[in-house]
């Protein structure tokens, strides 16, 4: 971890009882001021759990949370109420108030609502009453409530659920711009395509349980390459190409290369063979093959 | 605690409830004023000095506000967004109840003035400087009435609170807070009747403090019903309310969100 940037987060040793269930088993983790981090696992994984407890919003039974160096608990959070800004799991909307009404409940800052409206594009409805949103208008509205006083750490729970694609994206767009000003962002989501293009890191978390953390980059490299190739003579190929020591399958019409290989070798051993290619093509596993191999792995 | 407070009050003031209840409560007297301008004097005064029943109405109408000004926190969802802004979660529940306090006293106003204007077109065979109970005149007796109603709301007000902090939806902190109000008098006479060796500790039950207004009314009460004095009463009244109150707000501070 670099220790040149200001932490943003710092958790330690967090323990989580409800009852007799532990649902957070010492999770430890620790990222830097400016950075979109993604805090991804499956349904009851416990990621609204942690979210609640960086909030002070949830009594810990063991562990240590420090948000800018200062400690959260839910008796002490100064640094939650003058820094971070959230939305867990719905947004808390007042149907009897309208969205410009809930912003103004959160700031006195007219340029900073205007901001946000426009942000989001909510100028056609945001003087309505919030009983009469959309499921999507009332998430928005909950997004720009955690942004609209420009708080140094966003922590969004399952943000996209709701937007439209044209939002999603706009959102995406929003949170990228912010963090290089350097907002800093922790952001749950099971839909690990829409994270991946922006995250910079990546905290992978099962039964209350960090399985790991990782930078983008480091993932980019633990990520399986593999090469398809279709041939005139597949079994033929295949012969060829396990003599040759290759790790290959045979997988429909296609021979699958399962390790980053020399490519210029590979085909030539098949072209001295006289075997016609018809197509090459190479693969790279997503952010989300790779978090469900590795949860898959965990439970295998 | 200050801008919580605005907070609270700039929510409250776009409820529709809120500007409803007024209206609701005058038409009520006005209701009541109707039928009272037939009967004799004497009933008129009394009707006057309790403000043609609207301090009863007024009691039930805050029993509703209170309640859902609590519950409705847990209810949107709202008690998150609420309890990252400020440090001690109490503070909210604390300031929910500075804030109906507030607006009790705001529609004891109201009632007060409804009152006059009643009086003025229909009871003009009396007047205000009539001499009343505790020889003091019929405006001084309405105007004891509305204080003593306000104070013994500070009680009532922290039971519902307390309620509702317990409660999962509003109805049902409404219901029993209804429930207790009208039939806690009930309950505490039969209590203190049934168990006269325990009279010296039983008098001091909590629905025995509902009796504090109509001990003011009553004056035979405090022999006949509550065995206490009105300034016993107010004391009783000021101690639980402290109570209800701390225990609402452990209870609000505690409860998962
Ligand atoms: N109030 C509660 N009482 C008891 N158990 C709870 C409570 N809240 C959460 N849990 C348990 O804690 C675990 C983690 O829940 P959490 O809401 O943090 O999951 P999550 O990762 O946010 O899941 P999802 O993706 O479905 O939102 C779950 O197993 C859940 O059953
Ligand atoms: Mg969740």
């Amino acid at each position: 971890m670099q220790r040149i940037q200001e932490s943003m987060v710092r958790v330690v040793g967090l323990r989580k009882t409800f009852g007799r269930r532990t649902v957070l088993h010492d999770v430890n983790f620790e990222f830097s001021a400016g950075k979109i981090v993604g805090l991804v696992g499956p349904n009851g994984a416990g990621k609204t759990t942690i979210m609640k407890a960086l909030l002070g919003l949830l009594a810990t039974d063991a562990g240590n949370i420090r948000i800018l160096s200062q400690p959260v608990s839910v008796t002490t959070h100064t640094v939650v109420t003058q820094q971070v800004g959230a939305l867990i799991e719905r947004p808390a909307i007042y149907p009897f108030l309208s969205g410009w009404q809930h912003l103004q409940l959160i700031t006195n800052s007219v340029v900073q609502m205007k901001w946000v409206v426009q942000a989001f594009q909510m100028e056609n409805y945001i003087h309505r009453p919030a009983k009469r949103y959309s499921l999507g208008m009332k998430q928005k509205l909950g997004i720009a409530m955690a942004l609209v006083n420009r708080p140094r750490l966003v922590i969004l729970d399952e943000p996209m659920n709701g937007l439209d694609p044209q939002s999603v994206k706009r959102l995406r767009h929003l949170i990228v711009q912010l963090a290089r000003k350097g907002t800093t962002f922790l952001i749950s989501s099971h839909i690990l395509s829409e994270l991946e293009k922006i995250i910079d890191t990546v905290i992978l978390i099962d039964q209350g349980q960090v399985l790991l953390q990782r930078t983008m980059a480091q993932f980019q490299e633990s990520a399986r390459q593999s090469l398809m190739i279709r041939t005139m003579e597949n079994a033929r190929g295949l012969r060829v190409l396990l003599r040759a020591d290759y790790p290959v399958v045979q997988r429909g019409s296609d021979l699958i290369v399962n390790k980053p290989v020399a490519l210029t070798p590979l085909l030539h051993t098949l072209l001295d063979a006289h075997i016609q290619i018809l197509k090459v093509n190479q693969y790279q596993e997503d952010l989300e093959t790779v978090l469900l191999r590795l949860l898959a792995e965990r439970k295998a | 605690m200050g801008q919580l407070l605005q907070q609270e009050i700039f929510k409250f003031r776009h409820q529709r409830l809120a500007w409803l209840a007024p209206v609701i409560l005058v038409l009520l007297q006005a209701g009541l004023a109707m039928t009272a301008h037939g009967t004799s004097v004497s009933d008129q005064k009394f009707y006057v000095s309790s403000a043609y029943g609207g301090f009863q109405w007024l009691t039930i109408l805050i029993i509703v506000i209170g309640a859902s000004c609590v519950t409705m926190e847990f209810e949107y969802g709202t008690i998150k967004q609420l309890a990252i802004q400020v440090n001690h979660r109490w503070t909210i529940f604390v300031g929910k109840y500075a804030l109906v306090l507030g607006y009790s006293v705001l529609l004891h106003g109201v009632v007060i003035l409804m009152t006059l204007l009643l009086k003025e077109r229909g009871g003009r065979n009396f007047s205000w400087q009539n001499i009343y109970l505790y020889h003091q005149s019929l405006l001084a007796n309405l105007v004891t009435n509305a204080a003593l109603d306000m104070y013994g709301g500070v009680m009532i007000v922290g039971l519902v609170f307390l309620l509702a902090s317990c409660s999962h939806n509003s109805a049902a902190a409404i219901a029993i807070g209804v429930g207790v109000c009208f039939v806690g008098e009930g309950v505490s006479s039969l209590l203190l009747q049934s168990f006269k060796s325990l009279l010296p500790v039983m008098k001091w039950n909590p629905f025995n403090m509902f009796f504090l207004q109509e001990e003011y009314g009553n004056p035979s009460y405090q022999q006949n019903v509550t065995h206490l004095t009105i300034q016993q009463l107010g004391v009783g009244n000021l101690v639980w309310a402290l109570f209800f109150v701390g225990v609402g707000a452990v209870i609000f501070s505690r409860r998962r969100i």
